[in-house]
């Protein structure tokens, strides 16, 4: 019962997250810079600027100081930084480039491909992080940590983690073996700092517990 | 004459009381480019771990 309840609020905070999306949608603008990996879109005129580390990626056009050719030139997969302000258009989030930078012919874009070297790659760029939450059923405080290996595939994170919940007569260890999802979904608020976004990402995996309890015996 | 009788008990703290099993989880969550996230989990199949767990944390970049 608890787990179907868990779902039905998961699926209620994602359609919630996705409304909120479209109500605080402004635009207003800001400058700044983005780096990244250039790559076409469907949509002639426009191309995706996909980030590096976090596979994010920005609807990205030229504008009116940018000569005609110049994002078309890179859109091969060059890794790029680019000027320009971040624009609501059309119910969706677009970056207008002023000027555009070319810093290497390729880059290291998250492709569907799978291979050892693509893993080591992976490896070598994990980051990792501290954590701590409630549960529920039982009723725990907990502390952890975790890594965050990627992406392995486009968008896909595995994010191994360790938690240790202490209660009062119960102390569980936790190793969960996550895989983390970042689809294109950003949640802001009236601003358009992208440092005020928030990446949605949603995933599932297994996890080993480990549960000691106290018990009292009267003998 | 009454008296009362102090009766002691022997109580065994057993510290043994171990299992383990496994289990799937299922999260969606939010994070901000800085580090900072905030994640909703839901555990089954594993009858030790919490069913829910709300978590928050902070990624070092």
């Amino acid at each position: 019962m608890l787990i179907r309840i868990a779902l039905i609020a998961l699926g209620l905070i994602f359609t919630s997250l996705n409304q909120t999306i479209e109500v605080f949608g402004q635009e207003s603008t800001a400058g700044g810079t983005m780096t990244g990996c250039l790559l076409k879109s469907g949509s002639p005129g426009f191309y995706m600027l996909q980030e590096q580390g976090t596979g994010l990626t920005t609807t990205v056009a030229g504008s009116d100081d940018l000569q005609k050719g110049d994002l078309e030139k890179y859109s091969v997969g060059s890794k790029v930084q680019l000027t320009g302000r971040l624009v609501r258009e059309e119910g969706r989030d677009v970056f207008r480039v002023t000027h555009v930078e070319q810093l290497s012919a390729t880059c290291e874009t998250t492709t569907m491909h799978v291979s050892v070297e693509s893993l080591k790659d992976a490896v070598g760029r994990a980051t990792v992080g501290v954590r701590g939450g409630l549960g529920l059923d039982p009723e725990l405080p907990f502390l952890g940590l975790h890594a965050q290996l990627g992406p392995i595939v486009k968008g896909l994170w595995f994010r191994p983690s360790y938690e240790f919940g202490f209660g009062e007569v119960t102390k569980i260890n936790s190793f969960n073996f996550d895989f983390a999802y970042y689809p294109d979904l950003t949640l802001r608020g009236r601003g358009m700092d992208r440092a005020d976004f928030w990446n949605v990402y949603f995933g599932a995996g297994g996890l080993i517990t480990c549960r000691t309890a106290i018990s009292r015996k009267r003998t | 004459m009454s008296h009362r009788n102090f009766e002691e008990e022997d109580v065994n703290i057993d510290f043994g009381d171990w299992e383990s099993d496994g289990g799937l989880n299922i999260f969606m969550g939010m994070s901000k480019r800085n580090g900072l996230f905030v994640e909703l989990r839901a555990s089954a199949y594993s009858e030790t771990n919490p069913t829910i767990k709300f978590i928050v944390g902070y990624t070092f970049r």
